[in-house]
């Protein structure tokens, strides 16, 4: 019974159905949603963990690898992404008491001189729904602000995000200032112009074209 | 001649819901509730403030031999692809257009109280309206020159192909400051960001083209599977 649950709870976030009302997509429709069934399995006693990553994460995956392929356009992903945020409006308050797993800590911001975030947005809502906290700094971030929030969170994973060759040069300071700080500290980047070259270049430690690619280096990370 | 400004209304600009779905990937097969939520995005910016785009000419010298063309004092190294498409231009229509702050701050507010798609569509109409008013735009710019016996070259930007971005300073150079509400930071970006600037060839043996995507690498561009652009400056004036 909790495995159906469970299933349907990742289709749910496959498809983007938050909730009962909500009219798409429309072979769904009248069916619960995330939000009832994430509820029902809390009520049936399962833990927030778990919730998270045998249904919520499943699902969310399914979504980055068919965007990936061009299988899906961002509307889906959007879609999916609102699911969660139904998902995780229970599950929420249940991770700030406890402290438990989420799998790591993604922190994320455009950088410095640069204010595109339609891209940047888009890796965020992927990452918090493959498990990992996500801490979004905004647009225009300097590199002071990137370091203050690692320093705050030991163990997060920094990216970086850039969509002009000018803004560009500024990813490379920052990247250069974070690892001079801490060269433990990782950071991925990613960006209409960027490369796996100027990756390697500035010394940053992944770079991904899309939003599932910095998924897979986070797992990979954490497994 | 000196500067021409325009305002222009959404409404004017035959900005087509479809070519939105087209934007986000698809085709003849928009869902309708999405459809739906293009058409209100739409209704709801019907009066939407700063749509504004203007030009001034200036004369060019051209040298082929390092892809530069020159205006006064400024050297702009535009690179072989775009020097190829201004070959033979004479002068030069300098732009600067931008769809607004308005649009760009109703897409943050949607996406900021969790209407992920609203906002996400509403975004996609800011790049569209400001294509859009560029056709209007370009159409007038084709009015002047063939009062001159000249014809227009589509347009180009700085940033792209091998054309470097930051030489978008010395084009800015030619307007009063905060032009059309459009500013340029350090590293070469506009604000509001859905602006563009660039140059419209003008002379009496220039080229326009139908369709420009086969002459761009880039892999992942949003604009790939459109059908040839529908503003065809010499058909429509
Ligand atoms: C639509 C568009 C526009 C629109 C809207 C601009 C906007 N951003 O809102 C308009 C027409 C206004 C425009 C204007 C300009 N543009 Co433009 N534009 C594009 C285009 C076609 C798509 C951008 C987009 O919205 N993509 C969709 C989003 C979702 O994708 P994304 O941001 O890239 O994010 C994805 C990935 O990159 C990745 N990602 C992003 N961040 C991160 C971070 C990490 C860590 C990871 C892992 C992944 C990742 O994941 C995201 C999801 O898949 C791109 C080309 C392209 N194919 O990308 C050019 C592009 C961004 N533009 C470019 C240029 C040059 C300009 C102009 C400077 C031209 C000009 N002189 O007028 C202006 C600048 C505007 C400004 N404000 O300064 C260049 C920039 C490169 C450069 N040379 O500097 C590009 C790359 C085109 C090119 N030359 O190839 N543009």
């Amino acid at each position: 019974m909790m495995e159906e649950l469970l299933a349907k709870l990742s289709d749910c976030i496959e498809f983007g159905k938050i909730n009962k009302v909500s009219p798409y997509p429309p072979n769904m429709k009248d069916m619960d949603g995330a939000d009832e069934i994430t509820k029902q399995l809390l009520d049936g006693g399962m833990s927030a963990d778990d919730i998270l990553q045998k249904g919520l994460v499943i699902g969310m995956e399914k979504v980055g690898v068919k965007f990936r392929e061009n299988k899906v356009f961002v509307p889906q992903v959007l879609m999916s992404a609102k699911a969660m945020d139904a998902a995780m409006a229970h599950l929420k308050p249940i991770f700030a008491e406890s402290s438990s797993s989420r799998k790591g800590t993604f922190i994320i911001g455009t950088v410095e001189g640069d204010l595109h975030d339609i891209g940047k947005n888009l890796v965020a809502m992927m990452v918090e729904g493959n498990g990992y906290e996500v801490i979004d700094l905004g647009v225009d971030v300097k590199a002071e602000k990137f370091i203050e929030a690692a320093d705050a969170h030991p163990g997060a994973v920094l990216a970086l995000s850039a969509l002009l060759t000018t803004t560009m040069e500024n990813m490379k300071q920052i990247t250069k200032a974070i690892k001079e700080h801490n060269s433990a500290i990782q950071i991925c980047i990613g960006g209409a112009p960027i490369t796996q070259e100027f990756c390697d270049q500035i010394g940053a430690d992944s770079y991904n074209p899309d939003p599932q690619g910095v998924v897979e280096f986070l797992n990979a990370k954490s497994a | 001649m000196g500067i021409k400004k325009f305002t222009y209304k959404l409404g004017e600009l035959n900005v087509d819901p479809d070519a939105i779905c087209n934007l986000m990937g698809y085709g003849e097969d928009c869902p309708p509730e999405i459809k739906q939520i293009v058409l209100d995005e739409l209704d709801g910016l019907r009066d939407a403030i700063g749509i504004e785009a203007g030009f001034l000419f200036r004369n060019v010298e051209m040298f082929e031999d390092n892809f530069l063309i020159k205006i006064g004092e400024h050297n702009y190294e535009v690179g072989k692809a775009v020097f190829k498409l201004l070959r033979n231009s004479s002068s030069v229509a300098v732009f600067i257009c931008t769809a607004g702050e308005q649009i760009s701050h109703r897409s943050k507010e949607l996406m900021a109280k969790g209407e992920l798609l609203e906002g996400y569509v509403v975004d996609l109409i800011g790049n569209e309206v400001v294509e859009r008013a560029m056709d209007k735009l370009h159409i007038e710019v084709n009015g002047i020159a063939k009062d001159l016996g000249c014809k227009v070259t589509n347009r180009y930007s700085p940033g792209y192909c091998d054309w470097h971005v930051k030489e978008q300073h010395q084009l800015f150079s030619y307007f009063p400051n905060d032009f059309c509400g459009v500013s340029l930071n350090k590293s070469a970006l506009m604000t509001p960001v859905k602006s563009l600037s660039g140059f419209i060839g003008i002379g009496e043996d220039v080229k326009y083209f139908d369709y420009t995507c086969h002459l761009c690498q880039s892999a992942n561009c949003l604009y790939s599977n459109r059908k040839p652009a529908k503003a065809n400056v010499n058909a429509s004036s």
